[in-house]
């Protein structure tokens, strides 16, 4: 017997999360949709049998649709995706992202976190009299390298710096490449990154990088997204490449000096050439022929000399506190998260969380 | 030019591995250095560790000789009948910048002296990526002097032979009529 209430919203999350329309649900469950579209406005109460069906057709456990709180769209949540990403599957991962945000609220109230460092909500009107003219959003990410004291030259690891500084990095496999990131700020919670693991590593950092330019610049002060998404940009470039270091290494700009420059910068030659292009330190006509010159090698898409990739390790270690240090096993961890097990392995296990290419140890004899 | 390269089969992977560890060891300067070097400085670096590579393999060796003129660094291969210089070069075998003097005469076949008038003289370079920063293959080319090529070959590196197979391709371009 459910002693809570039934939550609509979850039943809407639950749908979405598995890319089906409610016509689609209604037909699996053999009901009219106009029923089913009551449930989901919780203009009516489902019956107890019509949920156990429910978490049946949708491979939910039943205490999941009676889980507290509500899903959020967008804002707050920030994303980086391609054009071409679709609305049914921007849909699916929004929902799949409300979920596990649900899962590390849950998991948070057990494990302590030891920081003294954290992502800052800039309010620009309070850096209005500390400078001349209006904040830029290079003034920004001087002052958050400043703040987090790390040295000129790059960013050694994006992702530990992160983490290091109080967010949360998710790794996930939206099942596209259109979508690169997604990122929230909801009070009581640190800062979320939910990051397409299956990207190229120097497209992670910069994706990560943009995504903190979200959390720092969007979170007080909601925009017109695309000025939104370009403020995001342009923070992700002067964080990672600050102007005055990389204009005297911009002197000469062909192929050969932005492979090295990305050697040195772990920064994708793509977002070198864009930077250069910001601070008009190359011609339009320059970065055309070189976008040209990228496109006709094959180098849109991935590019050579990728850098090592940064794995988030934070979530595996709140996983493996529950698990060894409070003795949760699978299943209990699976209760916990109202998932069914093989869905929390699918989520969670350590594989997961920390792929590694490394080949596994043998025994040398 | 089969026979020169049949004639050189026991020298082929050397080249090729000297040539990749001197690209490689060059490749490792901290990134910060390598930010600071344009082309020409590269391709001195990758030189001078070539030449290392090459002394550290080939002197004392029976029937290897180094010789050099006027600055221009030469291998002579006794049982090849065949001069050798390291350099870096494009796809056909040819090298881009402006050539000094000696390196014109040797690849025009001119009297050098202390280099005996018979050997072919021959190029062992390796090719860049279109990054310039990536290894793409050892060639050797066969110079006949105004940065003309009679012809190239690249060296399979042990890794991508098959078994069997021989150990150079021919990679001439055909000129144009």
């Amino acid at each position: 017997m459910m002693m809570e209430k039934f939550n609509h919203y979850m039943m809407i999350l639950a749908r979405d999360s598995r890319g089906m329309t409610q016509e689609g649900l209604a037909s699996a469950l053999k009901v009219g949709q106009g029923t089913l579209s009551k449930y989901e406005t919780g203009v009516q109460e489902p019956p107890q049998v019509f949920v156990e069906a429910l978490g049946d057709a949708l491979g939910y456990p039943e205490p999941f649709f009676y889980e507290a709180g509500r899903p959020y769209g967008l804002p707050p949540f920030h994303y980086r995706r391609r054009k071409k990403l679709s609305k049914k599957a921007l849909g699916r991962i929004v929902a799949e992202i409300n979920i596990r945000r649900i899962h590390i609220a849950k998991l948070l109230q057990s494990f302590e976190r030891r920081t003294n460092t954290f992502i800052p909500e800039i309010d620009r009107d309070e850096y209005l009299g500390k400078s001349r003219g209006p904040l830029s959003i290079e003034d920004v990410a001087r002052a958050i390298r400043e703040m987090w004291m790390l040295p000129s030259g790059p960013i050694p690891n994006m992702v530990g710096l992160i983490e290091g500084n109080g967010g949360i990095i998710v790794p996930c496999d939206f099942g596209t490449d259109l979508l690169d990131a997604m990122s929230q700020r909801i009070d009581g919670l640190p800062a979320l990154f939910f990051v397409n693991i299956n990207a190229p590593a120097d497209r992670l950092r910069h994706t990560l990088a943009h995504e903190l330019g979200h959390m720092l610049l969007h979170t007080t002060i909601v925009k017109d997204d695309d000025e939104m998404e370009d403020e995001a940009d342009t923070f992700a470039g002067a964080f990672l490449l600050p102007a005055d270091e990389i204009r005297p290494q911009l002197r000469k700009f062909d192929l050969r000096q932005l492979s090295n420059m990305k050697l040195y910068w772990k920064v994708s030659m793509a977002a070198i050439a864009v930077r250069a292009a910001r601070l008009n330190l190359i011609t339009p006509y320059q970065s055309k022929m070189f976008f040209m010159e990228m496109s006709r090698l094959g180098y849109r898409k991935r590019e050579p000399n990728e850098p090592p990739k940064e794995m988030p390790s934070l979530l595996r270690q709140i996983i493996a506190y529950h698990m060894n240090k409070l003795g949760y096993s699978v299943q209990e961890m699976a209760k916990l998260l109202h998932l069914r097990v093989p869905e929390f392995q699918r989520m969670y296990s350590p594989e997961v969380l920390s792929p590694t290419t490394r080949p596994a140890l043998r025994l040398v004899k | 030019m089969d026979e020169t390269m049949d004639a050189l089969s026991g020298y082929l992977n050397e080249f090729d591995q000297l040539l990749r560890a001197a690209h490689a060891r060059y490749r490792a300067y901290k990134p910060e250095d390598l930010l600071e070097h344009d082309r020409r400085a590269q391709a001195a670096c990758t030189y001078a560790h070539a030449v290392a590579e090459a002394e550290r393999r080939f002197l004392g060796r029976e029937k290897v000789r180094p010789i050099e003129v006027r600055g221009l660094k030469l291998w002579l291969l006794d049982d090849a009948n065949a001069a050798l210089r390291l350099k870096k070069m494009d796809e056909d075998g040819a090298s881009r910048n402006y050539p000094t003097k000696q390196a014109e005469d040797y690849d025009a076949g001119k009297q050098l002296p202390g280099l005996p008038m018979p050997p072919v003289r021959l190029t062992a370079g390796y090719v860049l990526d279109e990054l310039g920063t990536g290894f793409l293959r050892t060639q050797l080319a066969r110079p006949t002097g105004k940065k003309n090529i009679m012809w190239c070959a690249a060296i399979v590196p042990t890794e991508k032979r098959k078994s069997g197979e021989r150990i150079w391709v021919e990679v001439t371009r055909n000129m144009p009529f």
